[in-house]
Order: structure tokens, then sequence, then C-alpha cells
């Protein structure tokens, strides 16, 4: 009975032995000796002597609490802002006019950066952002893309933005046809930073705008304007007679009534 | 007599609403129309690829 007892321990350590080797082998992280990178996973440690091996179980992530380490905000502009396009939607032929797009620092809009860390005790706390126009110029840029219509200035404008102040840009339109015209008012951003660094651009919106060009009987606004004054003058020669009467006849009404 | 007067008195008149009807068109203002686009605090911020990253997967 002890033989077998035995035998059978014996197996049993030799088979230990056997598999301790084989993972030893099969483990790349081990393979390489010395020269192993260094793993978080649970360490094997494996003796020579074929009757020991021991495990030593590595570090567990969820049973010591990791430091909690807040990201570090990027720059930003410390300013609310507000977008406002004023377009016409209808139009004269041959008339102009005006579209405008300010970019208006919002007076209701105070930013309260906060940081909100999931599983964390850290909520709503107040977070220092760099303001960006301490490091950076910034330049806001806009364009608007109109096919079909004389747009003055046809390209890109550009202007500085400063701190709590409003920026404008305006476009002069001017339509020689009738029809229903779209666009696209494009708003961009330009980070110039102070240090001389690579400049980086940002849009920030691409409003669609729709104008309809009108005429009245197919006559644009200009000769409109010239037929009203010239029929206005042809009425009051034809009607000047019965003017007179008018005139007559309500000064005797008036003297009447005396 | 009374008949050259009733048609001029008709051409008056045409003429007369004719020029109110193209100036009133010519000078009626059409107004304007305002869109306001509040700027997320994000979009005032540094181009980052990190902040282009989920929005693609997003996307996707």
């Amino acid at each position: 009975m002890k033989r077998a007892l035995l035998l059978v321990s014996g197996f049993v350590i030799l088979m230990v032995s056997l598999s301790c080797f084989c993972g030893t082998m099969s483990d790349p992280g081990l393979s390489g000796g010395a020269g192993g990178e260094e793993t978080s996973a649970p360490t094997l440690a494996v003796l020579d002597t074929p009757t020991a091996a021991i495990i030593v179980p590595g570090p567990q992530p969820t049973e010591q609490p990791q430091p909690t380490s807040v990201p570090t905000p990027q720059p930003a502009i410390q300013e609310a802002r507000t977008l406002v396009l004023e377009w016409p939607p209808v139009i004269r032929a041959g008339d102009s006019d005006i579209i405008r797009l300010t970019l208006e620092v919002d007076e209701l809009g105070n930013i309260t950066p906060t940081a909100e860390i999931e599983g964390h005790a850290v909520t709503g706390e107040t977070v220092y952002i760099p303001d960006l126009y301490d490091t950076h110029n910034i330049v806001a840029m806009a364009r608007l893309d109109l096919a079909g219509m004389q747009v003055s200035p046809a390209e890109i404008t550009s202007q500085a933005l400063l701190p709590g102040q409003r920026v404008t840009f305006y476009w002069s339109i001017h339509p020689e046809e009738v029809g229903e015209y779209r666009g696209v008012v494009w708003f961009f951003l330009r980070f110039v930073p102070l240090d001389g660094g690579p400049e980086s651009e940002r849009a920030i919106a691409a409003q669609d705008i729709q104008i309809q060009v009108v005429s009245f009987l197919g006559l644009k606004a200009g000769p409109a304007r010239i037929l009203g004054v010239v029929g206005g003058f042809i009425s009051t020669v034809f009607g000047m007679p019965f003017l007179e009467d008018g005139v007559k006849w309500t000064w005797k009404r008036i003297r009447q009534g005396k | 007599m009374k008949t050259r007067r009733i048609i001029r008195l008709v051409l008056a008149l045409i003429f007369l609403v004719s020029a109110c009807l193209l100036l009133a068109w010519a000078f009626w203002p059409f107004g304007d129309v305002s869109h306001v686009l509040p700027i997320p605090p994000e979009n005032l911020q540094l181009p980052t690829p990190g902040s282009v990253i989920p929005v693609l997967l997003l996307v996707i």
C-alpha cells in the first residue's frame, strides 16, 4: 500500500514538473530570459528543482485602488459665444442687400468648467483650463458660398478675435436674375501659437441660407422705381383738372360750413 | 366734352394705381431672417486628433 502511494505521489510530482517545464517553454514573456519585458500579469516563478513550483500571484488591480488622475485639459476660449446670421429671405432682382454674420459674446453663458470622473469621488469640481488667448492668436474667418449671385467679398475674410469682443462679417449680394438661390456661410477659427508653433484651423459652423429673388411682372427693382415715378407724374398731369375741381369743391364746402 | 373728361379721369386713375403699385413693390422692406447658433465649448478648443476619433467611431 505504501509503495503504491509513493508511486502515485512520484507520478504526480513528475507530471507537475513536466507541465511547469512546458509552460516555461511556451510562455513568450519568459522565453527571453533577462531581456524579457516586465508585465503586470501574475508572475510565474519556476525553480530549477523539478519537485518545487511556486505560483506567486501578482498585484490584483481590483484590490488596491488606483490613484485618481485628472486629465490635463486643453486650452480653451473662456467665453460662451454665439453665431448670429442675418440674411434677407427675399430680394428684388437688380437690388443689393447685406448678409451679416456676428460672433457675439454670450453674456449669460458663463463657462464653469467641471470635471466628472466616473466611479470616483471627483464630481463637479472646477477645473483650471488654460486660456487660449494667452497662448495663441485667434483669427476668425468666414466665407460665403452663393452660386449664381454676385457676392462681395467673394473670398475668405478674416478678423482677429479678441477677448470679450464681437466680430462681424458683412457680405454684399447683388442678384440679377429671378430664382431661388441656396448658399452656405462658413465660419472657421484659426489658432496661431505665440511661440511660433504650427497653426491649426477648426471649422465651427456651416449654415445654409436660402434667398428668393423676385421681380414685378418681369420688372427689376431699378426700372420699377423709374416707372413708378414716371407713372405718378403722368397721373398728376392727367388728373390736374380733376384735382383743381376737387380743391375748389373742398374750399366751397369749408366756406359754407363757416 | 364729357366723354373726354371721363377718359382722362380713367387714365389718370390707371396711371396712379400702377405707379403706386410699382413704388410700393420697389420700396417695400422684405425684412431679414436671423438665426442664432450657440457654439459648444468643445468647439472653442484647439483641434486634437483625439477629439476626432470618438466621433468617427460613433459614425461607424
